[in-house]
């Protein structure tokens, strides 16, 4: 295995070339490892704690000791955002991953036993697709209960088809491939040839499925916690924060603003990850 | 006893406009160490007998309609899918036609050697399986330091080599090569056969060969099997058919083979088409095309026929000769 890991990387090496010369993924990334690293890091970053009342300095506009200015109960508004991030990154990838296992088992026992398992699971999933995603997750979180957890399974569940249509369509045209058809010459069987064989070869469209699923989710969790069914109070939750500073818009404008716009430039700069990741992963576009 | 034994097998391929009569009645038998080839035009039906005794005809629409295969005499059309799966890459290997698409672009050469051998031989450590991996890449010629690369950096040549590794790798009994030389270069053809021709001779596999090229067939195999819409026009010992082609189609795929001691202006193929196999004609499905044909051949399929001994011919043209076989 030592000199299999050492010369692995060859082809991951020719995508990473052709991401990087992507200027726009690059920053995406950049902002997306930056603001990681924020939420990660948020304790050692700020020295005030994300729920410390502070009502002397209630509404204070962005300064030196507080950069984005402090809330309604006189809390930093940046430790706020950061300790957001954590909870926005956390939901948006666990969410993803939730989507990701279920739609994309479904998709690839679908396209790879065909017929009748196929038409099953993908009329069903049609049906479940067919309901708006957003009212699909209201509907789930309120019936389940507010919270981070049941948010968590309710964006995930209803973007299982979207992911289960791109393994199907990946897994069929990997599945005829003449190299699937020699391993079950040699004796595989199907969930080694499922797991082994073809997911790995259909891998680059769900990456980017997923990496552009993270910002919808985000987006998601946000409108779910700015209703109230997402996030509880105190914990810091970007859309929580618009949804509380929206009372405060026409005297305190940071309230509202700093928080949007930390949603819209993580999703643009998920979206540049996603767009450049489905370039440097086409081997049409190979230049 | 024989390794392996083919009776009377049909193929049919069923769609939803027309069945498709891929195989129809094809026999043979070899025993241990044996190479037979089979000749034949594209659609004759090389292939789908080949993945029948793998039994991994794309079911549907492909479909074994009668017919028993016996590998070392026992049924293979009636064991159990999950018994069959230990005999695929083990007792029976088959290589593809095509190194650059049959080998997975996103593993090893090494890791997919190793995965054939993890297989077959529960219990193995990785460890192991990689240690014989490596050695079998340097059976096939290959440095077993190029065991961490990945297909894409082999050239043609080299990639069917592996392919042939993977085969091998655990030794099989039998050996199904599905035009293994047909994707490269001339050149690389002949090492790539000299390659198949020793390692068989060592290792004592018995072989099919599918090909459509007769120079390779001369240069490999013991026995030769002429399709023609899926059917053994003619089956018999190398020297026999090519020194004695008695079938009006083997007589013409030779003539079509230009002679180097001969100027001439144009080569004689044969004329027409290979029928259509889902509307075989009513007789003998080369009658179409035959320079001979005769009255009875437009309605009757003439049975195989034993010329000499061992060597059988579907043609009404030899029944005066010989012995009625069927």
């Amino acid at each position: 295995m030592e000199t299999a890991t050492a010369k692995r990387n060859s082809q991951a090496k020719e995508t990473m070339r052709r991401f990087l010369k992507n200027k726009a993924a690059v920053v995406g990334l950049i902002i997306i490892i930056l603001l990681t690293l924020g939420a990660v890091f948020a304790n050692v970053i700020t020295p005030y704690a994300f729920d410390k009342q502070d009502l002397v300095h209630r509404f204070e506009l962005p300064s030196a000791s507080h950069l984005l200015g402090t809330d309604e109960f006189g809390r930093d508004m940046l430790t706020r955002i950061l300790y957001g991030a954590r909870i926005s990154l956390f939901v948006g990838i666990l969410s993803v991953s939730v989507g990701c296992l279920v739609g994309g088992a479904l998709g690839a026992l679908a396209a790879y036993y065909g017929g009748k398992i196929d038409n099953y699971i993908m009329r069903f999933l049609d049906i479940w697709h067919s309901i708006p995603s957003l009212l699909l997750a209201i509907s789930l979180a309120s019936a389940m209960g507010p919270g981070i957890g049941n948010a968590i399974i309710a964006i995930g569940l209803t973007t299982i088809p979207s992911y289960a249509r791109v393994v199907r369509a990946s897994v069929m045209t990997v599945k005829n491939t003449e190299y699937i058809e020699a391993a079950r010459c040699l004796g595989a069987n199907a969930p080694r040839i499922i797991l082994r064989h073809i997911i790995p070869n259909a891998l680059a469209p769900i990456i980017v499925q997923a990496s552009l699923g993270v910002a919808g989710a985000i987006i998601t969790t946000a409108s779910l916690s700015f209703i109230g069914l997402g996030v509880q109070p105190p914990t810091p939750e970007w859309g929580s924060m618009l949804s509380k500073g929206r009372q405060y818009i026409r005297n305190y404008w940071h309230l509202v603003t700093f928080p949007g716009m930390f949603i819209m430039i993580t999703v643009i700069s998920l979206n540049l990850l996603g767009d450049g990741l489905r370039d440097a992963l086409d081997p049409r576009l190979k230049r | 006893m024989k390794q392996l034994e083919v009776q009377g097998l049909h193929v049919h391929y069923i769609t939803d406009t027309a069945v498709v009569k891929a195989v129809n009645g094809v026999s043979f038998a070899l025993d241990k160490g044996e190479t037979l080839g089979l000749v034949g035009e594209t659609g004759a039906g090389k292939t789908t007998t080949a993945l029948s005794i793998l039994r991994l005809i794309p079911n549907p629409p492909g479909k074994i309609m009668e017919g028993e295969i016996f590998l070392d005499g026992s049924p293979l059309l009636k064991i159990k899918e999950s018994e069959m799966r230990k005999l695929r890459g083990n007792k029976i290997a088959m290589i593809f036609q095509d190194p650059m698409t049959s080998l997975n672009p996103v593993l090893t050469v090494g890791d997919q050697i190793a995965e054939v051998i993890k297989f077959h031989n529960k219990g193995i450590s990785l460890a192991d399986a990689h240690k014989r991996a490596a050695e079998m890449l340097e059976v096939v010629g290959i440095e077993a330091g190029r065991m961490g690369e990945y297909p894409h950096q082999f050239s043609g040549g080299m990639k069917q080599r592996v392919v042939i590794a993977i085969a091998l790798a655990c030794n099989p009994d039998i050996l199904i090569a599905d035009e293994p030389t047909t994707a490269l270069d001339v050149t690389i053809q002949a090492q790539v056969l000299s390659l198949m021709k020793k390692l068989k001779k060592e290792r004592e596999t018995t072989m099919i060969m599918i090909t459509h090229d007769l120079g390779v067939v001369a240069n490999i195999c013991d026995k030769v099997g002429i399709m023609y819409a899926g059917e053994i026009v003619e089956y018999g010992t190398l020297e026999q058919v090519y020194r004695n082609p008695l079938h009006p189609y083997t007589k013409g795929l030779f003539a079509s083979i230009p002679d180097l001691n001969k100027e001439v202006h144009r080569l004689t193929p044969i004329k027409g088409l290979m029928p259509d196999p889902s509307n075989l004609p009513a007789g003998c499905a080369f009658c179409p095309r035959c320079p001979v044909a005769e009255k009875q051949c437009e309605t009757q399929n003439p049975e195989k026929t034993e010329a000499e001994e061992g060597h059988f011919v579907a043609c009404f043209c030899c029944q005066t000769k010989g012995k009625s076989h069927g």
